[in-house]
């Protein structure tokens, strides 16, 4: 399945969201649910691998951001591996 | 006692795992005290204070060199803790109450794939109904994706053999532990696990993304059975290790856009990043025997770092410590960069106040290196004093080991390497 993760930003206005690097990566993965009002979603960085949701947004923003941004796609059935 | 003498039985294929990891931590020179190999359970002892640094001889090369690791690898791989499982009393249906069963659990398998032996024993107890099982060891729910020997490093100060855990089969804390579909939910984490710690090493998860079906699905049969040697046929082929210490990896030609027609396309080559999940838990800032550490109630108390270690060429450091290695990791309990201070020595006994949470630190700690007094060392030397015990695969290493031994050998079969580290606060 291909992943959902393109915004339509020309007719929306971005939202920027702000999340503590203390929070863990299952904050993220409940935003996008509460967002897309999806019970099942799968959330990945990078368009490579699925972190825990224990995983803590510090440690994969300093582990795998590229130019100061951490990708994070989704999609609703599972999309690598 | 039909259970009790096959898991006996299946403690006889096993090494004793005590007394070969004595031995085989021993091997590493360490001066200091070593654990004799008791057969009865270990008395606590005091906590033992990590050796100072020193440097220490390049590890010996070639044929050598690849016994050991073969030798770790057998003895990772087939270490094992032995578990005591109680049902817990609200799931029981049937009186007289099921007796506990023994089993041992793989130090790098996972709880929930035990679930279908556990429950076979129990099942005559067990109410009708879904089940959902978790684990719990003295109230607190065991995370079902972190490997059973680091649950136990963690957990168990004072390792307790058997080690007594709760199974349930109801009530599953949803609020404490991620969902949990039994082996799906395991392989799930481990596959993508796998693809993180290719990300660390590589830059890309490509080799792992690649990989045949066959051959994924073998690697996770090879993990689930812990057959170490159909992991090794298909673990080697993703080229994620062994590091070296001219600090480079040389990613597999996978990583490379066009198909290349050379003989030899060595890709391109990075920095080493090792994959390294550190677990910080705190203890009593006093704790002198491990049997008096406070037991982890809560998950809060407990601090999961993921935080690669990049081998960087250092002056004057040929071989990189697994001390310097967590220096570089948790500077904030290790610390060895002196913090910025005014220009001029400082009284010995002044107090270090620039570590936040340090209250009462001695400035009496006595101290291995030399006697002028600057204070940003009198101070690393109180954050290290605060450092009870790192333990990796179960043993207590010397800090002075060759970190990237520690790396290649100690590490779980998803390529990640999980350090314990008590900490006094």
């Amino acid at each position: 399945a291909r992943p959902l993760g393109r915004q339509r930003a020309d007719t929306e206005a971005r939202q920027v969201q702000e999340i503590s690097g203390r929070d863990k990566f299952l904050r993220v993965i409940e935003f996008l649910r509460r967002q897309l009002h999806q019970d099942t979603l799968f959330v990945y960085v990078n368009s490579s691998f699925s972190p825990s949701p224990d995983e803590l947004i510090i440690d994969l923003y300093n582990n795998f951001a590229i130019d100061g941004k951490l990708v994070v796609n989704y999609a609703l059935s599972a999309a690598w591996g | 006692a039909q259970e009790k003498k096959s898991s006996l039985q299946a403690e006889a294929k096993y090494p004793d795992f005590r007394g070969e990891a004595d031995w085989f931590a021993g091997r590493r020179g360490r001066r200091h005290r070593r654990r004799r190999g008791r057969r009865s359970p270990p008395r606590a002892g005091p906590i033992r204070r990590p050796p100072p640094a020193r440097a220490m001889a390049a590890a010996p090369r070639g044929e050598e060199a690849a016994a050991w690791s073969e030798e770790a690898a057998r003895l990772v791989w087939g270490g094992a803790v032995p578990l005591q499982v109680h049902l817990h009393d609200a799931d029981v249906t049937a009186l007289p109450p099921p007796p506990p069963f023994l089993t041992l659990g793989p130090r790098v398998g996972y709880f929930p794939l035990l679930v279908s032996t556990i429950k076979a024993h129990f099942s005559s107890s067990l109410p009708p109904g879904v089940d959902t099982v978790w684990f719990e060891y003295k109230g607190l729910p065991l995370k079902w994706y972190i490997p059973i020997g680091v649950l136990f490093d963690l957990l168990c100060a004072d390792p307790e053999r058997p080690w007594n855990l709760t199974v349930h089969f109801r009530g599953y804390p949803a609020d404490i532990l991620s969902p949990c579909e039994g082996e799906d939910s395991v392989k799930w984490n481990y596959n993508n696990s796998l693809k993180e710690a290719a990300f660390i090493i590589t830059g890309n998860s490509k080799n792992v993304m690649n990989m045949s079906q066959a051959d994924q699905l073998a690697m996770w049969e090879s993990v689930r059975k812990g057959d170490l040697n159909s992991y090794m046929n298909i673990s080697t082929k993703l080229k994620l290790g062994p590091f070296e210490e001219d600090f480079l990896v040389r990613t597999s030609s996978l990583g490379s856009r066009q198909g290349s027609d050379e003989p030899e396309s060595p890709g391109s080559v990075k920095p080493c990043r090792v994959p390294v999940r550190l677990y910080v838990r705190r203890v009593q800032e006093d704790l002198e025997y491990l049997e008096d550490a406070i037991p982890v109630s809560d998950w809060e108390s407990v601090s999961y770092i993921n935080r690669p270690f990049e081998i960087r060429k250092e002056e004057g450091r040929r071989i990189t410590t697994l001390e310097h290695a967590l220096e570089t990791l948790l500077p904030e309990f290790f610390g060895s960069k002196p913090t910025a201070r005014a220009a001029g020595p400082e009284p010995a006994a002044a107090t270090p106040d620039s570590a936040p949470d340090d209250s009462d630190t001695t400035p009496g700690t006595p101290r291995d290196r030399e006697p002028a007094s600057a204070s940003p060392q009198e101070m690393d030397v109180a954050k290290r004093a605060r450092v009870k015990l790192v333990r990796i695969q179960g043993m207590a290493l010397g800090l002075d080991t060759p970190f990237l031994w520690v790396a290649n050998n100690l590490r779980n079969p998803e390529c990640f390497l999980h350090v314990c580290v008590y900490i006094g606060a």
